[in-house]
């Protein structure tokens, strides 16, 4: 049940998450992942992320560069646009909104 | 030969309708099932188990579970509405079918008990997958996943020794990794190859040859020796696959 509510929560907000994680400079699809786990996300697998990348990267928010690396295979990276920074200013600030009223009934609901 | 309507399968039926499984999946799993003893040649019951405890089996395998790769995690996000689709090919070129279908969006989830590739399709602009496969023991999975995943690929099944992952074709290509017009479910679930069925062709033959070579040359005059060797030979392999089945049921 409590895994079930926290990946609803987690659908509704992944995109501004990857546009987040994209603020620090150019990631590929395995490092965003890490970086979304290492900050507690849960795993995101390629199912999930892939489908938020390509519609990132379909509205403009994110660009993409495939890069030949000098042993394997090469690697698709994504960087945040200006469009995508905006977004993410202005989405995340709604979402930090939504997130404190929030907090705040969850916290006066659990105390009383 | 068995058909659905061997005693075997009317009981299986009956007992995974009275676990409240869709009539629809029922009918598609049983079918499978027959349609694969039919070609092996082989017992139910020697291949599945009591119908009661497989009923069971298949039902806890089937209950929508969101993330059911074994020793993974939670999946973080919840899939969307999606089609599935259960099949098996035999191992000299279930790489090409996987690819084949993973091109029109089929994602492995897992592989059964039975060696089936069980696979999901969302709705809207499926992910295109590709699919690999690796030889590893089980001590060495988890170091072949950890060597891959740099790279996108994903763990998504064990068939004894062979391991197999998957990637969303996005990794490489982007946009272009979606399908934008799916096509209909495959109606077909078995894929065969032409060495297989060379393979077991071969296989009896070598089998009649030795029982006829056995027949007019066995010089120490022990028949039940030599039906000993086949039978326990026959014993080890039933085991193994019982073994399999078990731990399968366990994780």
């Amino acid at each position: 049940m409590s895994a079930d509510r926290r990946a609803s929560w987690l659908k509704g907000v992944l995109d501004l998450l990857v546009l987040a994680g994209l603020t620090a400079g150019e990631s590929y699809g395995y490092e965003i992942a890490k970086t979304l786990a290492r900050a507690g996300l849960g795993e995101i697998k390629g199912g999930t992320l892939y489908p938020v990348l390509n519609r990132l990267e379909a509205a403009g928010l994110v660009s993409a560069e495939f890069r030949v690396a000098d042993r394997g295979p090469g690697r698709r990276y994504y960087h945040l646009t200006d469009a995508g920074r905006a977004t993410l200013a202005e989405q995340g600030g709604l979402w930090l909104e939504f997130d404190e009223s929030v907090r705040k009934m969850l916290t006066e609901g659990v105390e009383r | 030969m068995t058909n659905p309507d061997h005693p075997y399968f009317a009981e299986l039926r009956e007992r995974l309708h009275g676990l409240g499984l869709p009539a629809a999946e029922v009918a598609r799993t049983v079918d499978d099932l027959a349609a694969f003893t039919a070609e092996s040649g082989s017992d139910p019951v020697r291949e599945f188990g009591v119908p009661e405890e497989f009923a069971a089996q298949l039902a806890r395998s089937g209950e929508g579970d969101p993330d059911p790769e074994p020793g993974s995690g939670p999946r973080a996000v919840p899939p969307e509405a999606a089609e599935t689709w259960t099949w098996r090919a035999d191992a000299f070129h279930e790489r090409e079918v996987l690819n084949r279908y993973g091109d029109e969006g089929w994602e492995v989830e897992r592989v059964d008990a039975v060696g089936r590739f069980v696979s999901r399709r969302d709705g809207d602009h499926p992910l295109r997958w590709e699919y690999r496969r690796e030889i590893a023991a089980p001590r060495t999975r988890a170091a072949v996943a950890e060597r891959l995943a740099p790279d996108g690929w994903e763990p998504c099944g064990t068939w004894f020794h062979f391991e197999y992952f998957k990637r969303p074709k996005a990794v490489m290509l982007g946009l272009e990794g979606e399908v934008d017009l799916p096509p209909e479910v495959p109606a077909r679930r078995t894929f065969l190859s032409g060495r297989f069925h060379l393979f077991i062709a071969s296989y009896i033959a070598f089998l009649v040859l030795l029982t006829v070579a056995w027949a007019f040359l066995a010089l120490d005059g022990s028949p039940l020796a030599v039906l000993g060797g086949f039978l326990g030979g026959a014993a080890v392999g039933a085991g193994l696959l019982g073994l399999r089945m078990w731990r399968e049921r366990a994780r």
